[in-house]
């Protein structure tokens, strides 16, 4: 859903940006500009996310119970939403990383079948 | 709800904190301040949509988004109040209307009657020649043995039941009153599955016990004054034969019981011996086996009856109903209703699909109006989804709002109905007016089902017009959209506006012409001249007790009468022996004027009918004396019997004048007696002014009690003939009702024992008698007026649609030199080409249409050409006028401003 495309940047696929977000939040709390900047960084920058579909993508994952939230202070000494990983968002991110593995293999065999990747 | 709510909060602050973080990281890297700003901006994309996006994740959780869209339409709607108001008045009247009329008629045609297995319960029928050609067939009762011979002949009947009006006299409080009950087999209830409300009802066990009685849940609040504690209490019933029978009172029926072959006030076990003895009287009502059709219990009655009853005069003249005749209960209380209430329906479906017509062609223009407004919110970041949901709010609001006020319409419309169907018939004249004209009308409520499709067509039209447009334009480039002439969706939806226009045109005319043929019909039957004058004329009916002598009863009125006649209020009062709208006639004998043969006179169709009066009867009702006078005090002492005769009979008796004329009176196998005619009067139509008058003769009734006494006539036969059901005219020089306690005085203290049947104005009577055909075309009527007023208002939307769009080219036009008129004339013409193909086909539906309205028509063809001329023409100006408004606002376009406007 998030798009840019810039060159060798490449577009996210769905539901991708969610597993980020988890991703990036099992390292700790982080406000909605640091977990972009977290995700952008963490992939030399390959992955644009056009931030403000982060936002979306939070409230969703609030819905769903994977994230909460509360107020914080940030590194600047500015007020800010911070967003943590729930126990049960932990659970879903093991989850949906053991799907990702699976479904990066299954691609990698057909793509280049020769080769075989390991997991 | 909360967490949404929490989590939402704060999104604004949020959303620039990011930005803001943003534009810091990019001035940390380096970048000038402006620079720094646009690209976090850039890189954030678009934050209104994000927003969106954001409150879109909540959206099923919350409602918060639905209030907004509510909030935000209903702002809309308030700001265009007029079309708000149109388009919901529309769909409530639509709703309204089908709810109401569909209620009706459901009750009244297709559901079953309120008894087991009703559908199957039937009546036997005999239908008797008239006694002259071109009067209908009447129906004869069953003798008991003929009844018997019935119930041991037939193999497709079962659950045979003999039903006899019988007559019963009570003492009340207020002196005699007179019931009309039922003698019936003591099956009937067990047949018909119906409970008492107290008590119990007639149970087989019954059978010929002459001593119990089960009340009308009326009777038993009027005469018991509804004590709950009846059961086993006893009523004597008054009897001219024998004295006073005690019957103990052994159940109440609920209040909306009604015997399904007739009301009745009180029901007794048919007794056979009583039965054996009396005329024909009984009907047969049963149910058809399982395995049986109706037209083979027709088939069969005809074998049965023909063996059964006896053969009809050879001489008779022929009938256009079988002689014999199998009739479910059902259809009997509606048949004469069913061409009329489907006629209603049929319209109230016209007026309902030109609602739809209307309400989408509102909500089509409505929606072209709007593609710039829809346009821009595309275009600053609003979703399709979005603008969507908010269309269909719109949309959904209407037709909620429209179908709640159309329920309550609806409610409004079925007490109208009820209103109109209800009639005052008191006494004697519920048998012969019957209480309403609708049958059942008092089980009909609101249908909820029909409601539920009314409202879901409504809502459909409404959101399938209202939607295309939002629909077409999401498809759309937006900027094109935005341009200056509103996309291409407008040229489409104006052919199919047009196109819509036109039908509701068509309908509405259709039903106007009907509507006008039915008033115009209305309008001659109150046009026909009675005979009489009914304004300020007080009507009463006297109840004797059965056992008095006639001598009694002839004094108790000529007491009553001179009583009255000394009222200050009361310019004259008479007797007759059954009054107007009470539809019996008696004829006995004929009537042979001197110079004439016996067989002259009976070979003419009508034979005179005989009505015994008082003098100053014919001077109440002020009929016309067309020559000679009104009968005279003097008359009744005169050695010859004086007599009146009306019009008709004058015709039969010869040309020129028949005053003073001698008339040879055969009556039987008794000597002739002579008569002399002492004045002709204007015919009167006693029952509906449709009907044809009977040719009367007048004569004083104690000089024909006298007659019978010589003849030696039986006290009931003398009276039956002579005093009857003993109406009373008075005509008052001020409003009539204020003589009603005087009248009830002097009957209370001439004859304490005597008591009044039925007290009212005669014009009240009079308007009973045409209620049905009022009835018809005041439905039609407010139907084809709703259908004539939305099909302007949908010329007019149209037109005035059209201007907006062409504001533009009548700028230039005018700016070029076109006069005011010229302009006029342009947007006239469109409006009058559509009101005219409109109206021309609609006038080709009506001509086929309108022949269903053939037996509900008094005085015209369904053809009817100053119907077929006026109304269009009417509706054609009063379109012509819809089209007016707009164009003229059209010549009010100044060319600058129009100019300017792109």
């Amino acid at each position: 859903m998030p798009v840019k495309r810039v060159d060798d940047q490449i577009e996210l696929l769905q539901g991708t940006l969610d597993l980020l977000i988890l991703r990036t939040l099992r390292l700790g709390p982080a406000h909605g500009h640091a977990i972009a900047k977290s995700i952008e960084r963490g992939s030399d920058d390959v992955l644009q996310v056009e931030q403000g579909s982060l936002y979306p993508a939070l409230h969703r994952l609030i819905k769903r119970g994977w994230i909460t939230f509360g107020e914080g202070t940030s590194e600047n000494n500015r007020r800010a939403k911070f967003y943590r990983l729930t126990r049960r968002g932990r659970k879903q991110l093991e989850i949906e990383t053991s799907r990702w593995d699976k479904l990066a293999r299954a691609i990698a065999r057909i793509l280049r079948p020769a080769a075989g990747v390991k997991g | 709800m909360m967490r949404s709510k929490r989590a939402l909060d704060g999104l604004d602050q949020d959303i620039r904190d990011h930005i803001e973080r943003e534009t810091q990281d990019n001035l940390d890297r380096g970048m000038a301040p402006e620079e720094a700003r646009r690209q976090a901006m850039l890189r954030f994309g678009n934050a209104a949509l994000v927003k969106e996006d954001t409150r879109a994740v909540w959206v099923w959780r919350s409602l918060d988004e639905v209030r907004q869209d509510v909030r935000y339409t209903l702002r809309t709607l308030r700001r265009n109040s007029g079309f708000t108001a149109v388009v919901v008045l529309t769909l409530a009247v639509g709703i309204g209307a089908t709810t109401a009329i569909y209620s009706v008629v459901d009750t009244v045609l297709l559901q079953p009657l309120p008894f087991a297995d009703s559908d199957r319960l039937v009546r036997v029928i005999e239908n008797v020649p008239p006694f002259a050609a071109g009067r209908p067939a009447w129906e004869r009762g069953m003798t008991y043995q003929e009844f018997l011979e019935w119930r041991t002949r037939t193999r497709t009947l079962s659950d045979i039941v003999a039903i006899a009006t019988s007559l019963g006299f009570v003492r009340t409080g207020d002196g005699t009153a007179r019931l009309w009950g039922s003698a019936t087999s003591a099956t009937a209830f067990t047949v018909l599955g119906a409970r008492a409300m107290l008590g119990r009802t007639l149970v087989p066990s019954d059978e010929g016990n002459p001593d119990i009685v089960v009340l009308s849940f009326g009777t038993w609040r009027r005469l018991f004054h509804s004590d709950p504690e009846v059961v086993g209490e006893t009523i004597e019933f008054l009897s001219a034969e024998r004295a006073g029978r005690r019957l103990t009172v052994v159940g109440v029926l609920p209040a909306d019981f009604a015997f399904p072959t007739g009301e009745a006030e009180f029901f007794t076990p048919l007794i056979p011996d009583d039965a054996s003895k009396r005329r024909a009287s009984i009907m047969l009502m049963a149910r058809l086996r399982p395995d049986v059709t109706l037209d083979g219990a027709i088939q069969e009655a005809a074998i049965i009856g023909s063996a059964v009853a006896p053969p009809v005069r050879a001489d008779a003249p022929p009938m256009t109903v079988p002689r014999f005749d199998v009739q479910r209960l059902k259809d009997r209380a509606v048949n004469e209703l069913r061409p009329a209430l489907r006629v209603f329906l049929a319209a109230v479906a016209v007026v309902l699909m030109i609602v739809c017509a209307n309400v989408a062609n509102l909500l089509l223009a409505r929606g072209t109006a709007r593609q710039r407004e829809l346009a821009v919110r595309f275009a600053i970041g609003a979703s399709r989804g979005r603008v969507a949901r908010q269309v269909l709010t719109e949309c959904l609001v209407l037709a909620i709002v429209g179908g709640a006020l159309g329920a309550l319409l609806g409610a409004a419309g079925l007490t109208l109905v009820k209103e109109l169907t209800s009639i005052e018939a008191p006494g004697i004249f519920r048998l012969s007016l019957s209480a309403s004209i609708l049958p059942r009308v008092n089980e009909v409520g609101i249908d909820l089902k029909m409601f539920g499709i009314a409202f879901t067509l409504a809502a459909l039209a409404s959101l399938a017009f209202g939607g295309l447009p939002a629909l077409h334009l999401s498809r759309l480039n937006h900027l094109q959209a935005m341009g200056p002439r509103g996309g291409g969706a407008g040229r489409a939806a104006s052919r199919i506006r047009a196109a819509l226009v036109v039908g509701q045109l068509v309908m509405a005319t259709v039903l106007l012409v009907g509507a006008g043929l039915l008033i115009h019909s209305f309008g001659k039957l109150t046009a026909v001249d009675r005979g009489y004058d009914p304004s300020n004329v007080l009507a009463f009916q006297l109840v004797f007790p059965p056992d008095y002598p006639i001598a009694r009863k002839t004094e108790t009125i000529e007491a009553v009468l001179a009583r009255l006649r000394a009222i200050p209020n009361v310019e004259a009062a008479g007797f007759t022996r059954a009054g107007m709208h009470i539809g019996e006639q008696i004829t006995i004998g004929t009537f042979v004027p001197e110079g004439r043969t016996l067989e002259e006179m009976r070979a003419y169709p009508a034979w005179p009918s005989l009505r015994p009066v008082s003098r100053g009867f014919l001077t109440a009702m002020r009929v016309p004396v067309l020559d000679g006078r009104e009968l005279e005090a003097a008359d009744f002492e005169a050695s010859t019997p004086a007599i009146v005769i009306s019009r008709t009979v004058a015709r039969q008796f010869g040309t020129g004048s028949q005053v003073g004329r001698v008339v040879d009176w055969h009556v039987g196998k008794q000597p002739a007696v002579q008569l002399r005619v002492v004045g002709v009067v204007e015919d009167l139509r006693n029952t509906s002014p449709a009907r044809e008058p009977y040719p009367e003769v007048f004569i004083d009734y104690r000089q024909l009690l006298a007659l019978q006494q010589r003849w030696g006539d039986s006290a009931l036969w003398q009276n039956e003939r002579a005093i009857g059901l003993l109406s009373f005219a008075i005509r008052t020089r001020s409003d009539p009702e204020s003589a009603i306690p005087a009248v009830g005085e002097i009957v209370r203290s001439v004859d304490p024992n005597a008591g009044i049947d039925a007290i009212l104005p005669m014009d009240r009577l009079v308007a009973s008698s045409v209620a049905r055909p009022r009835f018809y075309a005041v439905m039609l009527g407010v139907f084809a007026g709703v259908a004539g007023l939305l099909a302007a208002i949908g010329i007019y939307g149209v037109l005035a649609y059209a201007v907006t769009q062409r504001t533009q080219e009548i700028g230039v036009r005018m700016a070029l030199g076109a006069q005011r008129a010229q302009i006029l004339a342009l947007v006239l013409r469109t409006g009058v080409i559509l009101t005219a193909v409109g109206i021309a086909l609609g006038l080709v539906g009506a001509a086929v249409g309108t022949r269903v309205l053939q037996g509900m028509l008094f005085g015209i063809t369904p053809l009817d050409l100053k119907t077929f001329l006026t109304v269009p023409l009417m509706f054609g100006l009063v379109a012509t006028f819809a089209c007016y408004v707009p164009a003229r606002r059209a010549t009010k376009v100044d060319p600058m401003v129009a100019l300017r406007s792109e």
